[in-house]
């Protein structure tokens, strides 16, 4: 072979180095996250003009904790900046407000994970997106979670952990649940945190139209 | 990347007495291109891209041959990173790299002259959150360029630079995400800048 030969091969050999693409995952492996209100599809996400979404939580038992951990969690999902969120220590400029607490009375559409007594009995929660009937989530979102026992049970604070990080994965737009008990969107999660389900789901999510929209409330 | 940049710039100042005849030294800024550093599809097509950023480059070189010189380029560049699908354009933070290269170069005719070289490029990130969180990355490089050299000052030549490179790149959070292989990037500098040493 000629050196003009060895040099031409090498020239493609580079450029098609230097051409490829990567080779991207399918994110085929997913499940539904619209909410189905009637005869309405709800679907929602974040703006990029919204991010990061601010979340405040309030400073009861390792609520603040958990929520920089869930936080941590779902930001770690999205390659692409598509969702980011941060804890915010002022709830009057919350978009997101977590509580311990039991939710109030109401009409609104509620997005709930009730614990089942026989499967993970230490806690419950509620988040309450507050979309009206044009279309609009008027904010802040609310997430009300409350333990059934003692905090200080170490069971109870891995209830409380999971369950908030399920409760943030509906404010950012998974409206539905998981059916797959191995997805922290599974109604009665019990692992602690998202599975690449759970991933290829919100990635999906922020990249299909949304027909909901946030609202500034304050 | 600090300390290899102040040994070079020292050496770009001293006078032109010390060095030997054929050393040759340049400095030169510019600005760097890119091609995407991810090209993905989730729904529709996503592309990772830097914006041109402002680079600066220093060299050192020395004869290895009648026409032939051998040398290391280091530079260093800043970007500012988005990510673009659809009509949305999200703030993926900055990444800013840094160069080595180990160049061979020669003459083309007149006051052109070639260069080719290999070596590594080191991605920093400064955000906790995107494709390139936490721990940088680096990568193997490929490139070449031209280099027109035109004498204007007693010892200093006016330098301009047109260089060529390109590199494979992932970082340890694609693959966590299930990327596999690489993506292909290429990178054009447009530089500007002095040099002096053998002509």
């Amino acid at each position: 072979m000629s050196h003009r030969s060895i040099a031409a091969v090498a020239l493609a050999a580079g450029l098609a180095a230097a051409c490829a693409d990567i080779g991207a995952p399918t994110r085929a492996d997913l499940y539904e996250w619209r909410k189905v209100v009637g005869t309405d599809t709800l679907s929602f996400h974040w703006p990029q003009s919204f991010l990061p979404v601010r979340i405040w939580a309030e400073d009861s038992d390792s609520l603040p904790n958990d929520a920089d951990a869930s936080i941590a969690q779902w930001n770690h999902v999205f390659l692409y900046h598509e969702y980011a969120a941060v804890r915010v220590d002022d709830s009057t400029t919350a978009d997101v407000i977590v509580r311990e607490a039991a939710p109030p009375a109401g009409d609104d559409i509620l997005l709930s994970r009730w614990s089942l007594g026989s499967m993970a009995p230490e806690c419950q929660a509620t988040t309450l997106p507050n979309i009206d009937d044009t279309r609009q989530a008027h904010l802040p979102m609310h997430i009300y979670i409350t333990a059934r026992f003692s905090t200080a049970l170490a069971s109870t604070q891995a209830c409380l952990a999971l369950t908030l990080t399920h409760e943030i994965g509906h404010t950012l737009g998974i409206f539905a649940h998981s059916s797959n008990p191995n997805d922290i969107m599974f109604a009665n999660p019990a692992v602690g945190r998202p599975s690449a389900r759970d991933a290829n789901t919100a990635e999906v999510l922020y990249h299909s139209p949304a027909n909901v929209s946030p609202v500034p409330g304050r | 990347m600090l300390k290899s940049l102040a040994v070079l710039g020292l050496v770009t100042i001293l006078p032109a007495g010390a060095l030997c005849a054929q050393t040759e030294v340049s400095v030169a800024l510019g600005v760097t291109g890119w091609t995407p550093l991810v090209h993905d599809y989730v729904v529709q097509s996503i592309d990772a891209k830097p914006s041109p950023g402002p680079t600066i480059a220093l060299g050192i070189g020395h004869s290895i041959a009648p026409r032939y010189t051998a040398g290391v380029t280091v530079s260093y560049s800043s970007s500012a990173l988005r990510g673009n699908y659809g009509t949305t354009s999200s703030d993926l933070g900055h990444v800013r790299t840094f160069t080595a290269m180990g160049t061979v170069g020669g003459h083309v005719s007149g006051a052109l002259h070639w260069q080719a070289g290999a070596g590594f490029l080191h991605y920093f990130h400064d955000s906790q959150a995107g494709f390139l969180a936490g721990s940088g990355t680096t990568r193997l490089l490929m490139g070449g360029g031209l280099n027109f050299r035109r004498p204007m000052l007693a010892h200093w030549d006016l330098l301009a630079t047109a260089n060529y490179d390109f590199h494979r790149f992932s970082s340890p959070d694609l693959r966590s995400h299930g990327y596999t292989q690489s993506q292909g990037v290429q990178r054009i500098a447009l530089l500007l800048g002095l040099a002096r040493g053998a002509r």
